[in-house]
């Protein structure tokens, strides 16, 4: 009897919830047909509620009834739509801005609704809003040194955009822009980062509880989303600044069907430089960058976008000449195959090269190198049912490995093999709620890389003689990995406003930067896993309380963190990097730890925003070929790091910003003793990174005025001070000698107090 | 090569935006644990010359005025596959054997013992190549540089059928001019003509230059790149390492053998 009465329950919820209806559409920026990625819609007096997807689609079920659904997304009025669910409905939601005005700028590092009740965790979410809202370096505001501010996420060096996530590597930062990696997001050497403020739409980074949708590297993944574009009407906006300049034109190639946008953005510091070096020819020092993107709605279940970023750098001479630059370019088709099933298919291209030359007076060098990929991906969702939304698909990355190319005169060599692989990802997730107070997202990714011919693949004795070769031809795969990648997350909800997180995930990195240098280099080489090299493996988890008060005026958070990881690549100490063909004899390989504790304390309404953000953290490195054998600091071990960001409405035209960093001191070798070799001083190093850079703070304050003006939407000046207080940060510490032999430690400051303006407008 | 571009041109990229900025340089003081003082041995063996040169000295504190602390009553010893040589000491903390015979792909060991410890290195003799020529090229105009100053290319009879490893060193009036080390090895060699390698060194007209090229071994090559990575004034942004000599018993330096092979240059 008891199984009867079981199976006719079953039957009963069968029957419930065949009885549902879909509700699916896209939510949307009123003025612009904008999608808003991660905006939130709400069913009234029910726990349900979900986000739109990267793409701005949403979709659930409801049985038929009345409902009240809220949509809503930072910075916009929320909008209810009250409806009678007779059948499935195509929804598509126009959001209103609250104002283009300063005043109503509203700053949060993630949409509130969902902080507490959704499963993800170690997520950083960022807008234009907030890139724009803070002082930077040189006024040119940037994601990368924005997102530096929040907790777990700690920059490379002074003024620089390359980062370091929960204590990992500077490589293991998988970064996305419309779903195309880029290899090196810095210009300049970092001092700022190829992303265009005004051609981006939104910013997520995952440090832990990385979705079973990403894979490639091993700790964190940043994906960037560019606008699509103005749907509604054509519009321009730009900025001049006193580094660069930008300009952005956006507008509907057909009404609410298809739409374009085109931002180029250029420094020209040879320009300012031109009239101080007359007697050089082609002087150059500059980049600049390019992105572009087109989207065209087909029907109600299919839409194609293209999107592009080219960006380069150069700084040359008559007879020296050094560029590098990235290259993306991504096709997409989103189709929808029913309300409940969403898809994306994506076919990337992306590269990045560099090269060198200098000639001049019998010196003649040149290097050349890079790296190519191409992808093609598929991805579902399948919205089930309300507490129950799956994810799956497949990506296929061919990446191709430019050696590091060296022409001496007239002869050439390679530093390392050309190289192609393979690199495949399978993967499916499921967020589901357990309860209404339970939701647990797992899933599982299959990752695999095939290392293809030709190449030949070299064994080394201790002191680096070959020892035995193996060639591979043109047809050859001759190496494989396969590697299960889990991923969990689970959110426990103590009351709608007060939830507890736990995340674990596996991910695997194929792929190698190597760096002989502390800040890096644009000729850094990147090389595949292979015989010799495993791939990195991480492993993390974490535990975190979060908490929004006061009707979501304050949201405050804390994680716990610990990552192990095995297979760090390193160059060996004195490694021979430039033209050494055997530069797989130059690495070592180790493992890591990092744990941490993170506190985010942000006040999202109201005159005065802004957050707290505090991290203390440690990182460390095991490798049996560096510091004896013993555990070591890695040089991003920062155990304290403090951000205090806060945005002040003084007047409706006036808004003023501030910033304080303060973070220990890099982990840094010091000399421990010196001896001369032919008058040369050669210092003496005891144990890898046992010292500390002095510790690091800086103010920074900006002010956003808005002018008055009839013939611009708006304009406005910016004008910021990046390390108001003048303290001198140490960059590096030289040990050497003075001129009267004596021996001494300089430090190098980059910068002092660095006064920017720029003029932004839009029309 | 040895001169190690990546860096160098990362750290003049990053110098370039430095002087387009706030940058700046002082001299601060910072508290340095003390290591205990370790042996250095700067030896090399001049196969021409048939002479060994040892200098023994001890590793002092960092901020110590003393350059170094000379380590005298050594007893050393070369061997070779047929004879052993007794290194004298000719000056406090200095040594020195002659008419030491040694031929291509001999191997030789030299035996330090200093307070009644050990140190033991190997080293074998490399093939000679002769520095033939020394070519002036006028240089570019390039920022900063004076208009009248040259360079110099040395052309090198390189043997193509063996891997080589060259050092070369620049004097004037019998000092030593080089700036920090400069070590090279063939691989950039042409196989039907000489190899010119460029000196980074710029000169003045009138100045006389005596160039001397070291064709050594691989062991030696392998510690004087490190030592040109470590010392290089412009290369702080490396991770900071000790040079790996080829001594055992954790004594710093080396030992070497070497053909010199000099010419001298007067620049017009």
């Amino acid at each position: 009897m008891k199984k009867i009465i079981c199976w006719a329950f079953l039957l009963c919820l069968q029957v419930a919830w065949s009885q549902t209806y879909n509700i699916s559409g896209y939510i949307r920026e009123a003025t612009t047909g904008e999608e808003l990625l991660y905006a939130s819609v709400v069913v009234e007096n029910t726990t349900q509620g979900i986000s739109s997807n990267e793409y701005g689609y949403y979709a659930f079920s409801l049985p038929p009834g009345d409902y009240k659904l809220t949509f809503s997304y930072v910075g916009y009025h929320s909008q209810t739509i009250s409806l009678t669910l007779t059948g499935d409905q195509s929804l598509n939601v126009d959001l209103v801005a609250l104002s283009t005005q300063l005043e109503e700028i509203v700053v949060s590092i993630e949409n509130e609704q969902n902080v507490v009740t959704n499963t993800e965790m170690s997520v950083l979410s960022l807008s234009t809003q907030e890139m724009k809202a803070i002082p930077v370096l040189f006024g040119e505001q940037d994601v990368l040194k924005t997102i530096q501010l929040l907790p777990g996420v700690s920059g490379s060096s002074e003024g620089s955009s390359g980062f370091f996530v929960r204590g990992g590597d500077g490589d293991q930062n998988l970064i996305l822009l419309d779903e195309a990696p880029v290899y090196n997001p810095a210009h300049f050497l970092g001092f700022f980062s190829v992303f265009n403020a005004d051609a981006i739409q939104n910013v997520k980074m995952y440090k832990g509880g990385i979705p079973a949708q990403y894979g490639g590297r091993a700790s964190s993944v940043m994906d960037v989303r560019m606008k699509n574009g103005n749907m509604k009407q054509w519009q321009a906006n730009g900025g001049l600044g006193l580094i660069s300049s930008k300009l952005t034109v956006e507008g509907p190639l057909k009404t609410d069907k298809a739409s374009i946008i085109i931002s180029g953005r250029r420094t020209y510091a040879d320009i300012l430089a031109a009239p101080f070096l007359k007697d050089f020819d082609d002087f150059g020092l500059y980049f600049y960058d390019l992105n572009a993107k087109a989207n065209y709605i087909l029907n109600d279940k299919n839409r194609l976008f293209a999107s592009l970023y080219f960006g380069k750098d150069v700084l040359s001479t008559g007879d020296f000449g050094l560029d590098w630059g990235n290259e993306t370019f991504t096709l997409r088709w989103n189709h929808v195959f029913t309300p409940k099933l969403f898809s994306n298919t994506a076919l990337i291209y992306s590269r990045y090269n560099y090269g060198f030359a200098i000639n001049n007076s019998g010196l003649n060098v040149a290097l050349t190198g890079g790296i190519y990929d191409f992808t093609l991906k598929q991805e579902y969702r399948w919205y089930r049912n309300p507490d129950s939304e799956i994810r799956f698909g497949w990506q296929a990355i061919f990446h191709r490995f430019l050696p590091s190319n060296i022409q001496f005169n007239e002869a050439e060599q390679n530093s390392s093999q050309e190289q192609n692989a393979l690199e495949g990802g399978l993967y499916i997730a499921h967020d589901l709620a357990l309860s209404s107070a339970v939701k647990l997202n797992y899933g599982l990714r299959l990752s695999s890389f095939h290392n293809r011919g030709p190449y030949v693949y070299r064994q080394y004795d201790a002191i680096d003689n070959i020892i035995e070769e193996t060639a591979y031809t043109d047809n050859d795969w001759f190496n494989r990995y396969f590697i299960l990648e889990p991923r969990m997350a689970m959110t426990y909800l103590l009351d709608s406003s007060h939830s507890v997180k736990l995340s674990y995930n596996r991910n695997a990195q194929y792929l190698h930067l190597l760096s002989n240098s502390v800040s890096g280099s644009p000729t850094d080489i990147w090389l595949p896993s292979g015989p010799a090299i495993q791939p990195t493996l991480a492993d993390q988890l974490a535990v975190g309380y979060f908490a929004v008060l006061n009707d979501q005026a304050y949201q405050w958070s804390v994680e716990v963190y610990y990552k192990d990881l095995q297979n760090t690549v390193e160059y060996e100490d004195g490694a021979e990097a430039f033209g050494n063909k055997d530069i797989e004899s130059q690495i070592v390989f180790g493992s890591g730890r990092a744990y941490g504790v993170e506190f985010l304390f942000e006040k999202t309404q109201g005159d005065l925003t802004g957050w707290l953000s505090y991290t203390w953290s440690r990182s460390q490195r095991l490798f049996d070929a560096i510091n004896q054998g013993e555990w070591f600091s890695a040089r991003q071990d920062r155990p304290h790091d403090l951000a205090l960001v806060g945005m002040y409405q003084l007047s409706e035209r006036v808004f003023l910003s501030t910033n304080w960093v303060y973070t220990t001191g890099d982990a840094v070798t010091f000399t421990t003793g010196k001896y001369f070799v032919e008058r040369e001083l050669v210092n003496i190093y005891s144990e890898r990174n046992a010292d500390r850079m002095p510790d690091y703070h800086r103010l920074d304050i900006g002010v956003r005025w808005l002018l008055r003006s009839k013939r611009m939407n708006q304009s406005e000046l910016n004008f910021s001070l990046y390390n108001a207080y003048n303290r001198r940060n140490a960059y590096s510490i030289r040990f050497d000698t003075n001129t009267q032999g004596q021996s001494q430690a300089t430090r190098l400051s980059l910068f002092g107090v660095v006064p920017s303006i720029s003029w932004n407008f839009s029309f | 090569m040895a001169t190690n571009f990546n860096n160098r041109f990362s750290i003049f990229l990053v110098f370039a935006i430095i002087s387009l900025s706030w940058g700046c340089e002082d001299v601060i003081e910072l508290d340095l644990k003390d290591a205990e003082p370790r042996l250095v041995i700067a030896a090399g063996l001049d196969v021409g010359l048939q002479t060994l040169d040892v200098q023994l000295s001890r590793s002092t504190p960092f901020y110590s005025l003393d350059s170094s602390s000379l380590v005298s009553d050594a007893q050393i010893e070369l061997r070779s596959p047929t004879k052993t040589y007794t290194v004298a000491e000719i000056e406090t903390g200095r040594y020195q054997a002659t008419q030491i015979e040694a031929v291509s792909n001999d191997s030789f060991t030299l035996v330090i013992r200093v307070s009644d410890k050990s140190y033991e290195a190997k080293a074998t003799v490399p093939t000679a190549a002769p520095l033939i020529d020394l070519e002036q090229i006028e240089l570019s105009d390039l920022p900063f540089r004076d208009p009248s100053a040259v360079r110099l290319t040395a052309l090198i009879e390189d043997d193509p059928t063996t891997k080589n490893y060259y050092r070369i060193q620049l004097f004037q009036s019998g000092e030593n001019i080089s700036e920090g080390f400069t070590v090279f090895d063939d691989v950039f060699a042409p196989i039907d003509t000489d190899f010119s390698v460029p000196i980074r060194e710029t000169f003045m007209p009138k100045d006389t230059v005596q160039v001397r090229l070291l064709s050594t071994n691989k062991a030696y090559y392998d510690y004087f790149y490190q030592l040109a990575l470590v010392t290089d004034p412009r290369s702080n942004d490396i991770t900071p390492f000790n040079p790996q000599g080829n001594f055992d018993n954790n004594a710093l330096g080396y030992f070497g053998i070497y053909h010199a092979s000099i010419l001298e240059k007067i620049i017009e």
